[in-house]
Parts: structure tokens; sequence; C-alpha cells
């Protein structure tokens, strides 16, 4: 509100006050000297006339003063002016409604009401009652504002039925306030035809109002006027996960989920985590009105990695009640030993080192982390999973072939691959079978010292290896302790993008060579993992050497690449490297309809939740943990449209109350009261003169 | 001044005429001492003390009731009267007064002076001693005449009555605290004042008389327009005796003084009771008759 003067000018009449002021500053100056001999009794008169005078002269001289600054503020024209107030101007132009279909519009109407009655289900009435309710030939269409804007008819029509019937039709969203595209579409409708865009929404939020001041300014400068028609409901309030991360903890670890709360109550609601493997937890989290309370539920020791869903339950609104997050495998990995060379003792058995360096407390010891080793023959391999197995170790395996196409996929899929040689490799079966594989082609094997002397030393790693970056603290001297006294050679190659020499003996010999294979990795080991070829299971470096190995090539299941994010109405790709294959998306609610691109596949969420994309009968090629926006579940009202309106147009969006008549009342209301307050005073001064006399004529007559 | 200025001859002359008048209206004779004593004329009763002269006691009701009682008789003598005259700046103000008086004519002053010696005559003729007092004034030759009897002394306050001009300030508190002390015991003191100064100032001092067992009357001289403040237009008052002027619409005043002169009155009545002083009016505008025979009644 704020007070304008139309005639300033005319405040200089504002000098008139000078005059009662003047005149009770300035009395009459007695010219006549009276000598007086009861001097005692005049001051005694003046004191009480005095007394009087404080109570009355300052009321009238503020009286007179107050009223003809009412006619000096009444002469230069004064009045109010309201921003931020619709326009009354009977407009009768084209019309486009914008339906707010977001996801904060879900919320309840009122709490003690039926849960179906939400803002956006009283929206979407008034709208349907306020087109129903426009002349005839009043062209109109409608757009809706949640997720991505959409008109809901082609153009304006006045066909006012049909455009009803789409709003009667239109569903509530889970997506994010699009005002300004909606503003936008509106405004290319109208056409620059003038019009009134009429909305209706929550304009809860901090940004989607804010973010439409551009398109208001583009439809004020088109002559488009705004009528925003808010839609509130009676108790504001929502309780939703702001974040949930998975972190150390007792047992299995902890998930530690933050809960806000926008309501003005606290509130103590019930809390499930529902795990990958379907385990749920429930806790019970209060929190305070307006802020945030945290919860940690403790994680079993096992569970499967993927996506975890924390659920809640709150009055208010259903929409944002269900969080996605990511969470990795819990509890022992799984690597799968296949023994190709079972000795007659265990020192000439890989398995046999393979396994203490795998697990050196045991199969029970490896249960809250670490590793657990399976063992297998080449035989029975069974289908590989990298969901179930981290990291396979082919250990002197004579013939690969039978086992090469799991191997492949295993590996492609994301898994890891150690092949230690031995005597029961042979270059020619490993390379036709594991070509795809193998880093780089196997030669033959070949001694490297004399029978009795001793073998060639292992040059020292290099520290700034991914792989060998824990044995920089120490440990790292330890393999100059390794000699071979015979190694697989291999074809000539060079270090480049796809494989590159980890390790190597002190006379160059590679030792380890990496090599990448779709998601997945190959690590070659050109000797033996028992005492066959060198003394390297009894160096100490050799256990964390193995164990080092697992963590590098198993470290999370399907790499980071499969680990995704996404928010509901917002359109999510996932690169894929093949996409031959059948891709599907499953969501919460099943199948969702996705796009097959080059790069990956395409599609847009449209509840939160877990999302898998996945090859059919494979594992998971990707998940996808989908959550609603954060600034949609923070229902609290945000700046409000019409005063936005009003800053980017205040001439248009503001109400004028003239006051020119109210100052005159005011005056003519101030100069009857000191009227009046001036008679009374007179009238007592006569009645005082009155009595003075007649008790003086009592007086005279005694 | 000389004593033959014509103004004062003209004073002493109307003087002498108005006291001769108003005192030939009053009769003549004894009066009684205000001091018990043994003498002819019963008094009172009082019950018999050791020490008192047996000869007072009345056998006869002793012998009728059994009771010890001792007579009382009135004293004769002579009765000393002081008047102390207010002849402040404030005195000589006022129009309406009754008595003229050569260039005083009206004044408070004028019905003052003659009450004074119409009183000194009328005392004088009993034969009794007079003095008078005068506070403050000027061309005051004797401001302190002790009570004497005989013509000379009238003489003497005529001439001071006649000569004296209104003038200065009496401070009636200071002036009456001196006076007390100077009067004679069991006498009788004549105050004749306008009283224009606050009775809480001056009221205390009259304690000094009442020790003294004095008879106090006090004549409070006003001029009636004064006190009406029926004083024409608007005007500057000020007050002769000096002090801020005060501008004032005779209108506005007029309505509030009844009011305060009760008040005023009030005031000085409860002061005057406390010492058993005889309060008596005088307005300038009336014939003195009134207020001599108040004023000697009880004499």
């Amino acid at each position: 509100m704020t007070p304008v003067l139309l005639a300033p000018l005319a405040l200089a009449l504002g000098a008139l006050i000078i005059g009662p002021i003047a005149a009770h500053l300035t009395r009459r100056k007695p010219t006549r000297r009276v000598p007086y001999g009861a001097m005692l009794l005049l001051q005694r008169v003046v004191k009480r006339q005095k007394r009087r005078r404080r109570l009355y002269d300052p009321l009238v001289l503020l009286l007179r003063v107050l009223a003809i600054l009412a006619v000096t503020i009444a002469v230069s024209r004064p009045e109010l002016r309201y921003p931020g107030v619709l326009p009354e101007d009977g407009e009768t132009g084209p019309i486009v409604i914008l339906i707010d279909n977001s996801l904060s519009m879900d919320l309840v109407a009122s709490p003690d009401g039926p849960e179906d009655v939400t803002l956006f289900s009283t929206a979407r009435e008034q709208a349907v009652s306020y087109v129903r309710g426009l002349p005839d030939g009043v062209r109109v269409a409608a757009v809706t504002m949640g997720g991505a804007a959409r008109p809901l008819v082609p153009a304006l029509t006045d066909d006012r039925g049909s455009v009803a019937a789409e709003i009667s039709q239109l569903r509530q969203g889970h997506g994010e306030t699009s005002l300004a595209d909606a503003l936008g579409v509106a405004r290319r409708m109208l056409a620059g035809n003038g019009g009134r865009v009429i909305v209706f929404s929550d304009e809860a939020g901090s940004v989607a109002v804010p973010e439409a001041r551009d398109e208001l300014g583009l439809l004020s400068r088109q002559d488009i006027a705004l009528e925003p028609r808010p839609v509130r409901a009676e108790e504001v309030g929502n309780l939703y996960v702001t974040s949930a991360v998975y972190g150390d903890g007792l047992e299995g670890g902890s998930v530690r989920v933050e809960v806000s709360n926008v309501g003005a109550r606290a509130v103590e609601v019930p809390l499930v985590v529902r795990l990958p493997d379907g385990t749920e937890i429930t806790a019970f989290v209060e929190v305070p009105a307006g802020g945030v309370a945290t919860e940690t539920v403790t994680v079993p020791r096992v569970s499967d990695g993927g996506v975890a869903v924390v659920e809640l339950d709150d009055p208010w609104l259903d929409a944002d009640d269900r969080f996605a997050f990511h969470l990795p495998r819990v509890g022992a990995g799984r690597v799968l030993v296949v023994d190709g060379d079972p000795g007659p003792t265990p020192t000439a058995s890989e398995v046999y080192f393979l396994e203490r360096a795998l697990a050196p407390w045991g199969v029970n010891g490896g249960v809250g982390g670490g590793v657990l080793p399976d063992v297998t023959a080449a035989g029975g391999l069974p289908e590989l999973d990298p969901e179930t197995h981290r990291v396979v170790f082919l250990a002197n395996v004579s013939d690969p072939a039978p086992i090469a196409g799991n191997l492949l996929a295993f590996v492609r899929q994301g898994g890891g691959l150690v092949i230690s040689l031995g005597e029961n490799v042979t270059a020619e079966r490993f390379n036709a079978s594991l070509g795809g594989l193998l880093p780089v082609p196997l030669r033959r094997p070949r001694s490297l010292s004399a029978v009795g002397e001793p073998g060639i030393s292992t040059e020292l790693p290099d520290v700034t290896l991914p792989l060998f970056e824990p044995f920089a603290r120490g440990g790292r001297m330890a393999f100059a302790g390794t000699q071979w006294t015979r190694l697989f050679t291999l074809d000539p190659f060079e270090d480049g993008e796809d494989r590159s020499t980890l390790l190597r003996t002190a006379s160059g010999i590679p030792l380890l060579v990496e090599g990448r294979v779709g998601r997945g990795r190959v690590l070659l080991f050109t000797g033996t993992v028992d005492l066959d070829w060198g003394n390297f299971p009894l160096q100490s470096s050799f256990m964390p050497f193995v164990q080092r190995i697992v963590t590098y090539l198993g470290g999370a299941t399907g790499g980071d690449g499969a680990r995704l994010s996404g928010q509901v109405g917002v359109p999510t790709l996932v690169d894929l490297v093949d996409t031959s294959a059948p891709i599907e998306v499953q969501g919460p609610a099943g199948t969702v309809a996705a796009n097959l691109t080059g790069a990956g596949v395409r599609f847009v969420p449209q509840e939160a939740g877990a999302y898998q994309i996945e090859t059919p009968g494979a594992p998971p090629l990707a998940r996808v943990a989908v959550n609603t926006s954060a600034e949609e579940s923070d229902v609290r009202l945000g700046p409000e449209l019409i005063s936005l309106a009003a800053e980017v147009d205040p001439e248009r969006y503001q109400r004028r109350v003239p006051l020119t008549v109210w100052c005159l009342l005011a005056a003519v209301l101030f100069g009857l009261a000191q009227a009046l307050l001036a008679w009374r005073v007179e009238r007592a001064r006569l009645r005082d003169i009155e009595a003075a006399r007649a008790a003086e004529g009592v007086e005279h007559a005694a | 001044m000389t004593i033959w200025d014509p103004v004062v001859v003209a004073r002493l002359a109307a003087l002498e005429l108005h006291a001769r008048t108003l005192v030939a209206g009053f009769r003549t004779g004894g009066h009684r001492s205000r001091r018990v004593s043994s003498n002819i004329e019963f008094a009172d009763y009082k019950p018999y003390t050791p020490g008192d002269p047996l000869r007072d006691l009345d056998w006869r009701i002793a012998a009728r009731s059994d009771r010890l009682v001792v007579r009382r008789h009135h004293a004769e003598e002579e009765l000393a009267v002081h008047i102390v005259l207010d002849a402040s700046a404030d005195m000589s103000t006022g129009t309406a007064g009754a008595y003229p008086l050569a260039g005083l004519d009206g004044s408070k002053w004028s019905t003052a002076s003659v009450l004074a010696a119409t009183l000194a005559l009328w005392v004088s003729q009993r034969g009794d001693p007079v003095g008078l007092s005068v506070l403050g004034g000027k061309q005051v030759q004797w401001p302190w005449l002790p009570p004497k009897a005989g013509a000379a002394q009238l003489g003497r306050l005529y001439r001071v009555l006649s000569e004296t001009r209104p003038e200065g300030r009496a401070d009636l508190s200071e002036s009456l605290m001196q006076l007390g002390p100077r009067v004679r015991r069991n006498s009788l003191v004549v105050v004749i004042s306008d009283l224009m100064e606050s009775p809480a100032e001056w009221g205390p001092a009259l304690d000094a008389f009442g020790e003294r067992r004095c008879d106090l009357r006090v004549v409070h001289v006003h001029d009636p327009d004064e006190w009406t403040f029926a004083l024409g237009d608007i005007g500057r008052f000020f007050s002769p005796e000096g002090g801020l002027p005060v501008d004032a619409d005779p209108i506005d005043v007029a309505a509030q003084m009844p009011e305060v002169v009760e008040a005023y009155l009030t005031e000085v009545r409860a002061w005057l009771a406390r010492c058993r002083g005889l309060h008596v009016l005088a307005p300038t505008n009336s014939e003195l008759g009134g207020v001599v025979s108040q004023l000697i009644r009880g004499m």
C-alpha cells in the first residue's frame, strides 16, 4: 500500500496551519495598565485558568490544525495504491487457462477432509467451472504446467466444452512446476493479440514464480493480462526425505535418512527402509515443525547392492513419500576360483595358496567384509553373474574353451578376471578360446634360470598405479624378494589404452598385464600362484596383493556408469555400450516406455523409485534411483505471482483508492469537533460569569 | 513635607470629622478587663485549691452542697488599645470608597485611616490609652506610637494618619512577629489591613498576640470592585507593591473570582480562629458604622 499525492504542490496550502497556531500564540496585548491591590487573588484566578487552558487550548489547537491539514491533503488529491491487485477491467479477449498439476498440487486441501480432495482437484474444478462460465464467443485454451508445459488443446477455440472436458480429464503429475514454460506456451497461443492468462496454481516453492519474471515481462509487452487464481490448502505441511546415505556402522553399516518437515506442527511418522533384497527396516522419526530430523537405520551384515527405497507416511502429500538411493553390496564379496591344477599336495596347488590369501581367517571371518572364495573345477563353472561373483580367478586351467563364452560375458558386464598360468596352459588353446579376453596373446613358457639356482627377482612395483597404491605406505619392498625361475612369455606388445603392463621382472619380462574388455578388466599373470615357477606365495606381499586384486577388479558392481540418479518428469539418458540387444526399463510400476538411441536408452520416469535397465534374462545393465523434486516437496507458499507481476508491470497490477472525499470528511469532522469544544468552553465561561454576577447580586442585596 | 501641607491638613480635618461623626453614634461607658481579679463584680466560680484566699470561699454553697468553691471577680482597670495599620502600597488602590480623603479618595487607605481615627477617638474619649503601629508606608513620622491616654496622643495619632502615604510592602508576617512582643499584655490589638499577602505566611505570626493574651480584632478592608474584578476592559494589572504584571480579561477573571475569594476568606478565618481573633470585613463602599459597632462590641 503506497499513499500518493496527485497534486503535491497543493501541500503549500499547509502553511495555513500557521494561522491558528499564531492565533494561539499571540493573544491580545492589553494597552491599559491598571493598578490592582488584590494581586494575590488575581494570581490565584490565573492559576486556576491556566489549569483549565492547559487541557482545552492544545486540544482546540490540535483539532484546528488537523482540520486545515485534512483540507490541504484533500486539495492535493491523495490516493492509496495497493500493489499486486488484479485489475478489474472486464476483459473479454482470448483466454488461456494454466493449470498446475505439479507434485506440490497433490497436497490435500484439508487434513481433516477426504484424501482425494487435493489442491489439484480443487484447481481443476475451479478451472472447469471458470471455462464453462465464460460468455459465448470467447476463445479459450488450456495448458498444463506439471513437468513439461503441454497445451491441452492445439489452439485457441470457442468450443468451451471441449476445453472443459480436457481439463476434467487432466491427471495429477509428479513433475516440477514449469510456470515459465507454460506462460511461454500461453503467450505463443495468444499470438500477440492481447487477452488474459488465468493461472490456477498453489504458487508453492521459491523457484517457479521467480523464474517466470522474463515471461511476465513479455506478457506485459504484448498487453496480455495475468490473472493468478491461487489455490491454497487449509494447512500447509509436508514430510519428505531430503537424503538417504549409506555409510559405516554396526553390522553391515547404516543408512542415514534425513527428513524435512515444512508443516507448522511436529510430526512423528513411521519410516521404512526397503533394501534391494526385499528386507524392510522400520523406524519412527519425529520431525519438528519447520525443521529437519535424521534417523539412522542399521543394515544387515549381508545385503544385495542396488537401489533401496525409503518410504514414509504423512497426511499431506503422498507422491513424495518414497525416496530411492543407491546401496552398495553389503557383506563379503564372492570370488570364484577355477582350479585348473588340483595338485597332489597343498603346496603344489594354486587353490591352496589362493584360498588362504583370499580368506586368511576362514570362510566365517569373511562374512562381515572381505572375500568369500568359491572353488570350482573348469568343467563345473556355473553361470557367471557379476551380482554374485565379483572376480574370477582362472588358475592354471588347461582348456578354457568351455567356459570362454561365460567369461567373456561376465567380463563385459563388469566382472573381473585374473588369469594365472602354469604348466597346464598352452598358448594355442588360450589364444584361441580366450582371444577376446587376453590383453596380449601368449607365446610359450620360458625357463629363466637353471635348476637349483635362484630365479630372477621382481622389479619394485610403481605405486602410482592404482593397483599398487596401497603398497606406497609399506610392503613395496617385499616384491623384491619374489624370484621367478620360469614365466610365460607374451607376444611383443606396446602399452596402450586397452592394455598396460603393471609389473615386470628385474630383467623386464612382463609379469602382470591389464586389459579392458567391455565394462570389466582382465589381469594376465604370467607366473603361477603356487611354488612351481617361483616363490611368490611364500612372500609377505602375496596375500595383500591378492586381496588388492579383488578390491581393484571388483570394487563396485557394474562400475560407476551403472549407478544413476534421475528425477520424476525429467528425461533420463543411460549410456549403453551395446544397444543391439533388446533393452527394457523396469520401474516401480512395471515396464516403462523408453527410446533406444545410438548411445543408450532414454526414458521419462513418472514416479519415484528404483528403475533398472536390463536385457531380458540378464543382470541389470544399470540402476537408476529416481526421486521427485525436493523443490516441489516444499509446499510452503513462495513469492506470490501477482506480486511479481506487479513488480514487472506496476501500473497494471495495482488498485487506486482516491482519498479526497475522506480527507474532506475528516476536515469537516475536525472542524465540528473543535467548534463543539470551543462552544463548550465558552458556555462554561459564560455560566461562571452568570454565577459570579448572581453571587455578587446576592451579596449586594445582603 | 511640612505640617502645613494643605493635603495633610485637609486629611486631618476630614479624619476628625468622620471620626467624630461615627463616634457620636455609639454610647459611651466602661468596659471589663479580660483579667480576673478581686473586685466587687462577680465573674464565676472555681473549685477551691490550697492557696486560694479563704475570704473568697462561698460559705453558702459550702453549707448547702458540702463543696468548696471560690468566687471570682472581674478586675476593673484601663484597657490599652493598639491599632496596627497596614500602609502598604496596595492600600492605595480602590475607587469605590465612601470616605473621601484628599489625594486618596475612595482608596482602601482612606477607609482604613478613617476607621483608625474613629477607633482612636472612641478609645480616647473613654480615657483608655491608645497606640498606633504603621506597617509600610511613606512619610511616617512615628511608625510606632505606644499606647497613651490623652488628647496629645490622639493628636499625634491623627497627625501620623494624615501624613502617611501608603507605599512599599507591609511584610505582614515579619512586621507582626516584631510587633507581638511590644504590645502590652491583655491589650486590645486591632489590625486594619487588606491582608493581601498569603495567609499561610502571616497567619503563624498571629500566635505572638495570643501568647500575650491580647484581644485580637482584624479589620479586613477591601474594595468590592477589586474582589469582583469589575474593572472594565482587558488590561495589564499590576500591584503597586511591585512584582510581575498580569494580563487579564475582567470577564474571565470575574467568573472565577467568587470562588477564589471564598477560598481565601476561609483560609483567613481559619488562621484567625487559631488565636481566637475576630474577623471583621470592611468594604470600602459602605458606611463604617457597622464595622465600628462590631469592632467595639465587648470592649
